[in-house]
């Protein structure tokens, strides 16, 4: 899929690009007929936006198996909802476990509560077979751990944690497990009540094809349903208080919402629920498998993961990531370089010195997109 | 007319969808802040001969509500 002026765009882990023309319509309808500020007053503007908010959180927690819409918090994107589920439920003297895929939205996070001296953590293997992987999170947990929180996919590989045998352990265990779902939203079948999760952070932007400006924590128990708010503020409801409304979601919801990104990820689920996420998958990973297979012929050309996906990181021999990024930039192809904000996947992946190149698909690629993109990468490591 | 008030804008809606998908109609209304003590707040109103009828309705489906204000119009603020 290209742009008007021929930009092939391969940086979708990043933010997906085109969005579907039904997710455009949306957003414009929205700003053209639901101006109003959801939950503020009772006009008829302010119960359109409020009614589109509501239908956005049918639509994720159907998605997602939570039972109830009110067990969808919006949030401006994944690392908020990250933050606000780890804070709301830390308290001190607790012990977290994390990945050692994780991207610095959770890594950060846990290491600022850790430099206060308020809580510990632990960094478990995320990588092996799924018995060595359970292996060494039973290995890691303390008696005072009490949270978990993890990528389910990271953002520069493919391999999935098995989320559902460590939700069931979790769930065994008493430790509250929250899952980073930004690159597996969309792209896998995620059931937060069936895998145990207790709150499953998503973007709205992504694998959900909406517009950037919201994300959410999809709840999957009351872990969070008395926590400590990260920012309070208008609610709409019980204003003569000065503390936040014990009621989810807009305890955790303080100021205005941003309806039109929200209304766009309402049709932005619906177009993932429409081309079925198994036949979304399995399209990137055909385009994966045909992009890795031309790579691995080159010589000079170095990758990461054999596992089949949406995402490929590689490298070039003697050409450092940021060149090859630009070179192919200069050649109308947009891919991310660096270390994508990742350095305990790229430690893990072998690939901490330099970062690498990630090429990311999305549902509009072809496989002529994939050649184009393999026959730029050849002319830039032959040079 | 009864309003019946709700914790939220969110369970208001919820409230209005689980009615309406019953054939009641009710409206979403802002509630008088002088007839709560916590300011600000939504409730659903319908004909007070449904209260019982919608009550059972909403507590059939888990969808909580506060308390049965009846008579008068406390929409407008």
């Amino acid at each position: 899929m290209k742009t008007a002026d021929g930009i092939l765009y391969f940086d979708n882990a990043a933010t997906t690009y085109p969005k579907p023309e039904s997710v455009i319509r949306a957003v414009t309808y929205c700003m053209r007929e639901s101006g109003g500020n959801p939950g503020r007053g009772s006009h008829t503007m302010a119960l359109r936006a409020a009614e589109e908010i509501y239908a956005c959180r049918e639509e994720a927690a159907s998605f997602f198996g939570a039972s109830e819409a009110e067990q969808v918090i919006f949030t401006m994107n994944t690392t908020h909802a990250l933050n606000l589920a780890l804070k709301s439920v830390i308290r001190p003297g607790d012990h977290v476990l994390i990945g050692s895929m994780e991207h610095n939205a959770v890594l950060r996070p846990v290491s600022a509560l850790a430099s206060l001296g308020t809580v510990s953590y632990s960094v478990f293997s995320a990588r092996g077979t799924d018995a060595q992987i359970l292996s060494g999170i039973r290995a890691k947990i303390r008696s005072n751990t009490r949270v978990m929180i993890t990528a389910h996919v990271p953002n520069i590989a493919n391999t999935a944690l098995p989320i559902d045998k460590i939700g069931s352990l979790c769930r065994q265990r008493g430790i509250t497990l929250i899952v980073d779902g930004a690159q597996s939203a969309g792209h896998l079948p995620i059931d937060v009540g069936r895998m145990n999760i207790d709150m499953l952070c998503v973007p709205g932007h992504k694998g959900l094809y909406g517009v950037q400006g919201c994300g959410m924590i999809v709840c999957g128990s009351e872990a969070i349903t008395h926590g400590r708010t990260l920012i309070e503020g208008g609610s709409g409801v019980h204003s003569l208080e000065a503390g936040m409304p014990d009621e989810l979601p807009e305890r955790y919801e303080a100021g205005t919402l941003p309806t039109p990104a929200i209304a766009g990820l309402s049709a932005g689920i619906r177009f993932v629920k429409q081309q079925g996420i198994a036949s979304l998958h399995r399209r990137e990973c055909d385009l994966w498998r045909r992009l890795y297979t031309d790579l691995s012929a080159m010589p000079h050309v170095r990758l990461y993961d054999s596992t089949p996906g949406s995402v490929l990181l590689f490298n070039i021999d003697g050409i450092s990531p940021a060149e090859v990024s630009e070179k192919l930039n200069q050649r109308g192809i947009c891919v991310r370089s660096g270390y994508h904000c990742a350095p305990m996947a790229h430690k893990t992946l072998g690939s901490i010195d330099n970062g690498g190149v990630r090429v990311s698909f999305g549902a509009f690629h072809t496989e002529r997109d994939v050649c184009r993109l393999r026959d730029e990468i050849w002319n830039i490591a032959r040079q | 007319m009864c309003i019946l008030t709700m914790k939220s804008i969110t369970h208001a809606i919820r409230a209005k969808n689980v009615l309406e998908g019953r054939g009641i109609s009710v409206t979403i209304v802002s509630i008088d802040p002088r007839l709560t003590a916590r300011g600000c707040s939504y409730g659903i109103r319908f004909a007070c001969a449904d209260a019982d009828r919608i009550k059972g309705m909403l507590d059939a489906k888990g969808v909580s509500y506060g308390v049965l204000l009846g008579g008068g119009d406390h929409e407008n603020r």
